[in-house]
């Protein structure tokens, strides 16, 4: 036992040496995700500016033709595809999802819930490759059925298994959004007489609304940014058309389909994906940016 | 009007509105030992005719008994408090008369209701439509996120009621509210203080024209200030309506209600605890000269 | 209508005296609708997937065999194996992890430990420092900086805190981009499982580093602040108590950030193509840097993009073998939670 009196110990200069060394360490290790973000944007951007400084910006915005190989660098066919692409994929996702979170959050019993709900979950962890197979293999034969004359390649197929990719953040987040409505508010509604329909849809939605907003405009980011699926099932041809039954490439196909090909370091289709890879970064940030946006604004902060 | 009084119901029913449930594991036993003593009618100030009969009522929660043996009567244009210690199953009960406990998962309700002469609790009564005619007032205000006036055009909608400017007025007038708010209909309702807010789950409640209101513990949440507008409010509202009030203050229940009912809890041998009606009485007799030991027990403090 | 009336006290006119009778339970037709609308797009959901799957399986299950997993790729479909894209994986997943998961969690532990907690005390002390005169010259300039650090800190951690959750957003085919042009671009790895490895490591960063974060947040401050009050620093709390407590956690978000990583295609293709390579890459992670970049889901993609139907069979093997071992680990990180996850 010590005695009582001691005096007050300094705190061993080589304990505090080593643990201000580990301290920055750890500090150094939360700026390397900072360098992540950083490098990005320097990467894109420098590599970028390389391809501009060949293709006039305005043409890159304005042109409706990309034939790199004859020097058409227009990216409005790609982007086109990419939005298409992501439209169908929120016509098919919105309804399933929405469906799912009502009848998971309002519906369900807690036995079934806790069965349905990591089921879905599949859905979203499920590797894009094999999306894009499913696609191919399965989804585009059974839309042959339905569309006599459909290409293997068509942005519908490539919609609908980007949509079933994106239903479950649809139904997870929003589902959430919906649980985190006080049952009191439930109550009082039924307690005015109200179904259950009518409260779901017009109590627990509408505030739940910030939450279930934002989580369409991520699965839409999603669905912008998906790569596998889109560039198996819709094919490499850009196409500047709203047709859903026609092939058409995303930005995302074409990244994959230069890279699939040795594009040598330097050359003009090197430095274009970095440039279309700008364009789909700023595209999904801006569009997180919002999705961030909606839910502070308008979440409802209940006691 | 016509007054049927049918002679089966006068003959079984207890004429008073006291029901010692030391003994009502048997509904018929009951109503004859609360019979047997006519002593206390004379004490009675009147209230009104039965409005609620409940009869041997009880709830299941699963496998645990919460409430047991609730018969009691619930007088017209009156107010009921229901009071007793925490977790007795005073808003449990409560929730039985509008069928609310139907929305708990696992949740089943013994007995029989009578509202009029119809039981409520029958499984081919409508609880939607009941729920309409049997308005609720919760212990947190629970407005909805959205402006005054829908929050009380909501209720209106739903039960077919044309949502006028006048309804929605004379809702907020009878919930004495209508001067606070009146320039600020379209604001939300979040933006009200508490007291507000539970005023106007009150006017939400009558927006619907309902013939009861429940109240679960409606000023727990609130100060004293807003405490008493709401007591002041709800003296009022029971000219119209008949008002059933659980509280957990007997400061309160002594001020506003003209029927208590006490409920407690009581221990089984399987280790469960369930909740029981210890005693019903007018509040007069039941602060002056409580019948069972254990309402005496409460209300001078020594429990509880 | 019949009224009920008490025969004592005398009876008296009720104020509102009939109740009327009771509605009896009836149809409505929106609410079943609806009820069913939900149902059945909760039940369409699933049947895709069982669609997904079971398209899969006939597609597949004939060829998946043990000379499958076994056997190293092959221009012709039916000696074509799986060997060469399970053992790139396995191998991918080593060098991911290596780096990936010191870098998040030690991030993790500064951003939720030290950066967001409070620094009034050493304000206070550095600003008496100051105060005393004691520090002159670069002393009294350091102290300064770190002053101003202290008080700049909760906005940086906040930025920092934005930065993340962003990243977990972007893309993983832009991860790609930035893996081609500072691995391979800048650093000059060769396009190979070493330059994959590293780029899904940047991949899964932020998302270990979520992880962490809740896993440490779970753990009850009590427990930090009862090892604290005996004297400890709080570095020496944090990793004799915290950090043991949050490890399994953290684990459970590793292994799901890993099957995040063991089925990205896209970033894979950007940094080193889509490769035909007879080898078979050694299972040493330290030749990573020699190996050409194979891995399970670029396999597949080479399959599924021929345009012979038997290809299609041993990519839909393909998958069943990366959908199997995405299910072990999956199992294993509800198993460790099951397991190790306390309630507080």
């Amino acid at each position: 036992m010590t005695p009582p009196d001691r005096p007050r110990a300094r705190r061993s200069a080589r304990g505090r040496f080593g643990e201000k060394a580990v301290l920055l360490a750890l500090a150094a290790a939360a700026t390397i995700s900072v360098l992540v973000t950083v490098g990005i944007v320097v990467v894109l951007v420098e590599e970028g500016a390389l391809f501009f400084t060949d293709v006039p910006i305005t043409e890159f915005f304005t042109g409706t033709q990309w034939f790199p190989l004859e020097g058409k660098f227009g990216v409005l066919p790609l982007l086109n595809a990419s939005i298409v692409i992501a439209l169908i994929a929120a016509v098919v996702a919105v309804p399933l999802g929405l469906g799912s979170a009502i009848y998971l959050s309002e519906y369900a019993p807690e036995r079934l819930r806790r069965v349905v709900k990591p089921v879905l979950e599949i859905l979203a962890g499920m590797p894009t490759i094999v999306l894009g197979f499913f696609a191919l293999d399965a989804v585009t034969p059974a839309l042959q059925m339905v569309f006599p004359g459909l290409g293997l390649y068509n942005a519908l197929a490539a919609g609908i298994v980007v949509g079933l990719l994106i239903t479950p953040l649809i139904s997870s987040l929003s589902e959430d959004a919906m649980r985190a409505v006080p049952n009191s508010m439930r109550e009082g509604a039924f307690g005015l007489g109200a179904t259950r329909r009518v409260v779901s849809l017009r109590v627990v939605v509408p505030a739940a609304l910030s939450g279930i907003v934002a989580s369409i405009v991520l699965a839409i980011s999603r669905a912008i940014g998906e790569t596998m699926a889109v560039t198996l099932a819709a094919g490499t041809i850009p196409n500047l058309s709203w047709n859903p039954l026609e092939g058409m490439q995303t930005i995302t196909a074409y990244i994959v389909q230069v890279s699939k090909g040795e594009a040598t370091r330097g050359s003009l289709q090197y430095d274009s994906i970095f440039a279309v890879g700008l364009l789909l970064f700023v595209v999904t940030l801006v569009i997180n940016i919002i999705a961030v946006r909606i839910v502070r604004k308008y979440r409802t902060v209940y006691q | 009007m016509t007054t049927n009084v049918d002679p089966e119901k006068t003959a079984k029913d207890s004429p008073i509105e006291i029901h010692l449930a030391a003994g009502a594991a048997d509904r018929g036993a009951s109503q004859q030992a609360s019979g047997a003593q006519p002593g206390a009618t004379s004490s009675e100030p009147s209230l009104g005719p039965p409005i609620f009969r409940l009869q041997d009522m009880g709830v299941w929660y699963g496998k645990h008994h919460a409430v047991k043996g609730v018969t009691m009567d619930v007088p017209r244009n009156a107010i009921t408090a229901l009071i007793g210690p925490s977790g007795c199953g005073k808003s449990t009960a409560l929730r039985c008369l509008n069928r609310m406990n139907d929305l708990i998962p696992g949740a089943r309700v013994e007995g029989r209701v009578l509202f009029g002469d119809e039981d409520l609790l029958s499984s081919d009564v409508d609880p939607v439509d009941l729920r309409g005619r049997i308005g609720m007032v919760f212990q947190k205000p629970n407005p909805f996120p959205k402006s005054i006036k829908d929050n009380l055009e909501f209720g209106m909608k739903v039960n077919g009621i044309k949502p006028t400017a006048e309804r929605v007025e004379q809702a907020l007038v009878d919930a004495a509210l209508w001067d606070e708010v009146k320039d600020r209909l379209k604001a939300e309702a979040f933006s009200l203080s508490g007291g507000q807010q539970q005023r106007l789950c009150i006017a939400r409640a009558i927006a619907v024209e309902p013939e009861v209101i429940l109240m679960d513990e409606p000023c727990s949440a609130l100060d004293p200030i807003a405490t008493l507008a709401i007591e002041d409010l709800m003296k009022n509202l029971a000219e119209q309506y008949t008002l059933v009030v659980v509280t957990h203050n007997m400061q309160q229940a002594a001020r506003i209600s003209d029927q208590v009912a006490f409920m407690t809890v009581e221990g089984t041998a399987e280790g469960d605890r369930t909740g029981v009606l210890a005693e019903v009485g007018t509040a007069r007799q039941i602060f002056s000269a409580p019948k069972d030991p254990r309402t005496e027990a409460y209300i001078t403090g020594r429990v509880g | 209508m019949s009224t009920l009336e008490t025969p004592a006290p005398p009876p008296q006119p009720p104020v509102a005296s009939t109740v009327r009778p009771l509605a009896k339970k009836r149809a409505r037709p929106s609410e079943q609708l609806f009820k069913w609308l939900v149902v059945g797009l909760t039940a369409i959901t699933m049947a895709m997937l069982i669609w997904l799957l079971t398209s899969v399986l006939i597609r597949g299950a004939g060829s998946v065999s043990w000379a499958f997993l076994t056997d190293k790729p092959s221009s012709n479909p039916a000696k074509a194996g799986f060997n060469s894209a399970l053992r790139g994986s396995i191998v991918l997943m080593m060098v991911t992890i290596f780096f990936a998961w010191p870098i998040g969690v030690s991030a993790a532990l500064y951003l939720e430990k030290f950066a967001a907690q409070s620094a009034t005390l050493t304000e206070r002390r550095l600003r008496e420092r100051l105060a005393t005169g004691r520090v002159t010259g670069p002393g009294a300039a350091w102290t300064r900086i770190r002053l101003w650090w202290l008080r700049i800190r909760p906005r940086v951690v906040h930025l920092v805190d934005v930065n993340i959750s962003n990243l977990a957003a972007v893309p993983s085919i832009i991860y790609g981009l930035l893996g081609l042009a500072i691995f391979v671009g800048v650093m000059g790895i060769s396009k190979s499982l070493l330059a994959g490895g590293l780029t899904l490591a940047v991949l899964i960063l932020p998302i270990i580093i979520i992880a962490a974060r809740e896993a440490l947040r779970a753990v009850p401050m009590s427990i930090e602040q009862g090892a604290m009050a005996l004297g400890a620093t709080r570095w020496q709390a944090v990793r004799s108590q915290v950090f043991p407590a949050a490890l399994p956690g953290i684990l459970t978000g590793t292994i799901l950030a890993m099957s995040r990583a063991i089925g990205e295609t896209a970033p894979l293709i950007v940094v080193g193509g889509v490769v035909y390579s007879t080898a078979v890459p050694s299972l040493n992670p330290l030749e990573a840097g020699n190996e050409a970049l194979l891995a399970m889901p670029l396999q597949i993609y080479f399959w599924t993009d021929q345009p012979q139907a038997s290809f299609q069979a041993i990519a839909a093997a393909g998958i069943i073998v990366l959908l199997a071992t995405l299910l072990v680990m999956n199992l294993v990180a509800i198993i460790l939670r099951n397991r190790y996850s306390k309630r507080w």
